[in-house]
């Protein structure tokens, strides 16, 4: 019952709210315009963030003909799965699409788990120059690719890790650190000391603190930075274009490369080929972004925006 | 910080499964696996110090970096100063001479000025385009969940693909751009002439980052506390006006962080120049990593490569040393 407001508190606020009359339909209506201009904002948004995916993807599905037709097709109402079937005869596509599901997996896992164990020990304890690491992590985020591929390329073929999935994993889940650190330390320094404390007091030992009471509470955190960086990880071109020259390591952004190379000449180029690979590829990203946009964006916030 | 010594009590004892008034309690198969691990961790070692517990738990991230950061880093740098080659027998030290030709050379002057060019003009709007989303995000309307997928979507889907997508849109002919301009009467080859390249590179980098900018911006807009726009309306500020005086110094620090990490990340940009034009026409659109990476893995030329890729460096360390100053003026905390 407590939740019932007595009648006589709640009206004068109401009343100084609303205010006299006429003043309150003059609001109502600047209100009501405001309002359209939103919906205007983002009907111009969606035009404009929409129409190049939305491109892709009609691109993927029109008949040949249509494809590169002057002045261009903006519609279709038969599309079609051909541009499908041609993809597959020229581009091998389940050996690609495991290939980039493997990297993905194994870098993201690989950066979470490491990322944890680092970030807890930032975000609980100080020791000397525990500051200065933390920025030289990030610093180290700072590093362009190139600038470290040569070495690297030397280094990984003395090891026989070029053209394996170990070795992407290994390149690209380092590279995920920094950032996954950065995120991360904010995760755990909202969790309270003192269910640690509570937990050593009961006769936990370090390892069953972190696997029984830490982890647990953190996997809010490790959805989050797992979607982050299996997306960034499906995304990447860089490392699998120096680090990747066989088909059974080629994930799809090198299927897609490849197949600009095809042909020299704009209109010669496999366009049918190449929108419907880019869409074999987003429609999967497409559907992680739906389930997880809440995570994704809470994760992007804590990384970015501070 | 942990408090009791080694071999003090475990939790060897689980709870026991309760039986609840509607039917027995069953453990899924995720929980087994976590007692069962747990029973394995009851004899692991419990340091004293913790500077040992933090030691032990940055080692294997600290390796990583080591080796494929660090190490590599230093290593271009050396190499820099070489005609290192797999095509060479030996390597040579050559001193600075990479560096003089990569200085002087016109092709990789040209990217050394258009990467600049590239990754300041696409911060700015970026970052102007990006406040002026997350304002239209932040109004009280419908679908804002939806608008909020969207925005994400331009962030989530691969570079290469954005900039493909972007090559098919912008080419003359077939391409919708030219022809939505041809119906409001402009007449325009982008991706054929070098100054509709350069911009079109930059429209496609740019229409990839705003949304993403705009949804960290917006996190920071929803931080302030309802009661300031209140006050501000009490003092009889219009909307521009509390837009000008609250908000933008509010989210100041916000926008001076995104646009050196943009700043940065868009000094090494590599996918979209690749994906779009491939430094064409010409080289009209050619940036220092693009560059780079061509002479090092396409031409095998690793020394010119990596004094490229040390320019590069120093253009991010330039970046980031003004950077620290920037943030020490808006008091902006790392």
């Amino acid at each position: 019952m407590s939740n019932v407001v007595p009648a006589d508190e709640l009206r004068p606020a109401e009343r100084r709210r609303t205010g006299p009359l006429p003043a309150g339909g003059r609001r109502r209506l600047a209100g009501g315009r405001r309002r359209l201009g939103a919906y205007l904002g983002f009907a111009a948004f969606l035009l404009v963030f929409g129409l190049p995916v939305y491109w892709i993807l009609l691109s993927s599905v029109l008949p040949t003909g249509q494809l590169l037709s002057v002045p261009p097709t903006y519609a279709t109402a038969h599309p079609t799965l051909d541009n499908l079937h041609r993809t597959a005869q020229q581009v091998p596509l389940v050996q690609y699409f495991t290939n980039s599901l493997l990297f993905a997996l194994g870098a993201s896992l690989l950066s979470v788990a490491l990322s944890f164990l680092a970030a807890y020990a930032f975000a609980r304890y100080r020791f000397r120059g525990s500051n200065a690491l933390l920025l030289l992590f990030l610093l180290s985020m700072a590093l362009p690719q190139i600038a470290t591929t040569i070495p690297l390329f030397k280094l990984f073929q003395r090891l026989g890790l070029v053209n394996t999935h170990l070795g992407l994993i290994l390149l690209e889940g380092s590279l995920l650190i920094p950032f996954t650190v950065w995120a991360m330390v904010s995760f755990v320094k909202q969790l309270p000391v003192e269910l640690e404390q509570a937990a050593y007091v009961d006769g936990a030992n370090f390892a069953q603190t972190m696997w029984l009471v830490i982890a647990p509470l953190l996997k809010p955190a490790f959805v989050t930075m797992f979607l982050i960086n299996f997306i960034t990880t499906w995304n990447e071109l860089f490392y699998p274009l120096v680090f990747a020259n066989t088909d059974a390591t080629r994930p799809l952004t090198i299927g897609l490369v490849q197949l600009t190379q095809v042909n020299s000449g704009a209109a010669t180029r496999p366009w049918d080929l190449m929108s419907t690979l880019s869409a074999f590829m987003i429609i999967p990203i497409i559907a992680v972004v739906a389930v997880g946009q809440r995570k994704i964006i809470a994760g992007l916030s804590s990384g970015y925006g501070r | 910080m942990p408090v009791l010594a080694d071999g003090a009590a475990t939790t060897g004892t689980r709870p026991a499964p309760v039986a609840g008034p509607v039917g027995a309690y069953h453990e899924t198969l995720g929980q087994r696996a976590r007692w069962r691990i747990a029973h394995l961790l009851r004899f692991s070692w419990m340091p004293r110090r913790g500077w040992l517990i933090a030691a032990i738990l940055l080692t294997p991230a600290l390796v990583m970096r080591l080796f494929t950061s660090v190490y590599p880093f230093l290593n271009t740098a050396w190499l820099s100063f070489t005609d290192a080659s797999p095509m060479n027998d030996g390597t040579h030290v050559v001193g600075l001479r990479n560096y003089q030709n990569v200085l002087t050379g016109a092709v990789p002057r040209q990217a050394i000025v258009f990467t600049i060019v590239f990754a300041l003009l696409s911060t700015l709007a970026e970052l102007g385009l990006g406040m002026a989303l997350a304002l239209l995000l932040n109004a009280p309307f419908r679908l804002r969940a939806l608008a909020r997928a969207v925005a994400l979507i331009p962030w989530a889907i691969p570079a290469i693909v954005t900039a493909l997508g972007f090559r098919f849109m912008f080419a003359d002919g077939f391409g919708i751009i030219p022809d939505l301009l041809h119906h409001v009467g402009v007449n325009f080859h982008w991706l054929t002439s070098p100054t509709g390249a350069k911009a079109a590179v930059i429209a496609a980098n740019v229409w990839r980052s705003v949304p993403f900018i705009a949804l960290v911006i917006l996190a920071g807009l929803q931080g302030i506390p309802p009661e300031v726009h209140q006050a501000a309306r009490m003092d009889g500020a219009g909307a521009l006006r509390t837009l000008r005086s609250i908000v933008v110094p509010l989210v100041a620090p916000l926008l001076v962080t995104m646009g050196v990490f943009m700043l940065i990340f868009q000094i090494g940009t590599f996918d979209i120049i690749l994906g779009m034009t491939g430094g064409g026409p010409g080289t009209a659109t050619q940036v220092l990593s693009y560059l780079a990476y061509q002479d090092a893995f396409v031409g095998l030329d690793y020394g010119p490569a990596s004094a490229m890729a040390m320019l590069l460096f120093a253009l991010v360390a330039v970046v980031g040393l003004g950077a620290l100053w920037l943030f020490r003026k808006v008091e902006v905390d790392l």
